[in-house]
């Protein structure tokens, strides 16, 4: 792993791409549950990489090359919801009333695609306390910060997500 | 006496470890008791224990490497030396080689691109491809005469190495660069959406530009 690491600060696309392939899907997973929107989460995802290959200057050798991506598509993500421009999409309405369809049966077991696509139809602001909370392993007080809320708000956005959740996955 | 209220709260807090002493042992005592909330507390521990359970990766529908790639301006002079070719110095003459692969692409596109009726429009005007197979075909046969005469390039380009300037040397490694990114991109562009016309003539003349790039490195190793 160091090795293409230090390839890629060399400048080597292809060790890069590597670096791409091994990381793509826990990048892209923090993209979707965060953004929802399909076509926004792979713009992050693509944003978040192509940030990555400009700072991996700054990446120190002997620490956790995987966890210093997540940080930067966490900065990502954070950073483009606070761009105007995009608002539109974070706080996008469910619009196609087969996604309020609960897709779990009584009788069945539920699944976790049902936990993603209830996940996915949260408000955006319970929504995201949530993906950092209860997926990512988050604090209140970090997500306070990272979210530019009051910790007292980060807990109540997780018990409102949570309290949506049960609801949705036991209809 | 601890009532209902405000239990959904302790229990979340109690469940995230956020309790100490006394109100932990508050809750536990209310649950003993209550029947509504030990439900409640429940599900709670179930939609956590399911939560943490999600799978950590999840794949894109689509390929996004393309679309990084192209905006990577800083990794532009690493070649994709593939292993084996340097070995393989062909006989033949390798510039003659290099334009018969670039006029064999040229006429593979525009056969298959630019041709009259080369496939049929759908009923709304969208042309619709009758088979992938046609067209995928004869592009990698196109494909394949390309990359060996870009193999046969790269080949006099080692052989030559020495003789070259470091200026021209980094011109033609720069130009095989763009034509191998050229070429992986027209992939994902046609595996993506392989149905859009735009597409086809956004690379099509992509394709043109590349070609030319490609002379013009061929011809550059003769100049020193
Ligand atoms: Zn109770």
């Amino acid at each position: 792993m160091d090795d293409f690491v230090q390839k890629a600060q060399e400048g080597d696309v292809l060790a890069f791409e590597h670096i791409y392939r091994l990381h793509v899907g826990r990048v892209y997973a923090l993209c979707r549950r965060m953004a929802t929107d399909p076509g926004l989460a792979e713009e992050l995802t693509q944003d978040t990489f192509v940030r990555v290959w400009h700072r991996l200057d700054t990446f120190e050798p002997g620490t956790q090359f995987h966890s210093w991506i997540f940080k930067v598509a966490l900065n990502v993500v954070l950073a483009d919801r606070r761009v105007r421009g995009r608002r539109a999409r974070w706080e996008m309405a469910v619009d196609d009333p087969a996604r309020l369809e609960s897709p779990s049966r009584k009788s069945e077991p539920r699944s976790a695609l049902d936990l993603e696509s209830a996940m996915a139809r949260l408000p955006p602001g319970a929504r995201q306390v949530f993906v950092l909370h209860d997926v990512e392993g988050f604090r209140h007080d970090e997500i306070a910060t990272q979210l530019e809320i009051t910790p007292g708000t980060s807990k109540a956005q997780l018990h409102r997500a949570r309290k949506l959740l049960r609801e949705a996955l036991t209809r | 006496m601890t009532t209902c209220a405000n239990m959904e709260e302790r229990l979340n807090d109690f469940l995230d470890g956020l309790l100490a002493g006394a109100g932990q042992q508050e809750v536990e005592q209310h649950l003993e008791s209550c029947g509504a909330c030990r439900e409640t507390f429940d599900a709670i521990r179930r939609l956590r224990q399911e939560t943490s359970m999600l799978p950590e990766s999840l794949e894109p529908p689509r390929n996004l490497w393309p679309g990084i790639k192209r905006n990577l301006p800083g990794g532009s002079t690493i070649l994709d030396w593939r292993p084996g070719w340097i070995r393989q110095l062909s006989g033949s003459p390798w510039r003659a080689g290099l334009a018969a692969a670039a006029v064999l692409l040229v006429a593979a596109i525009a056969l298959l691109f630019m041709g009259p009726g080369w496939y049929p429009s759908g009923p709304t005007g969208r042309t619709v491809l009758p088979s992938e197979s046609a067209m995928l075909v004869s592009l990698r046969a196109a494909e394949t005469e390309f990359l060996r005469a870009t193999d046969d390039l790269q080949a006099e380009l080692d052989r030559r190495r020495e003789e070259l300037s470091p200026r021209d040397l980094a011109v033609v490694e720069e130009n095989l660069r763009i034509i191998n990114q050229a070429i992986q991109e027209v992939w994902s562009v046609l595996e993506k959406d392989p149905d859009n016309p735009r597409n086809v003539t956004v690379f099509t003349a992509m394709y043109r530009k590349k070609i030319n790039l490609l002379r013009k490195a061929a011809r550059l190793p003769s100049q020193s």
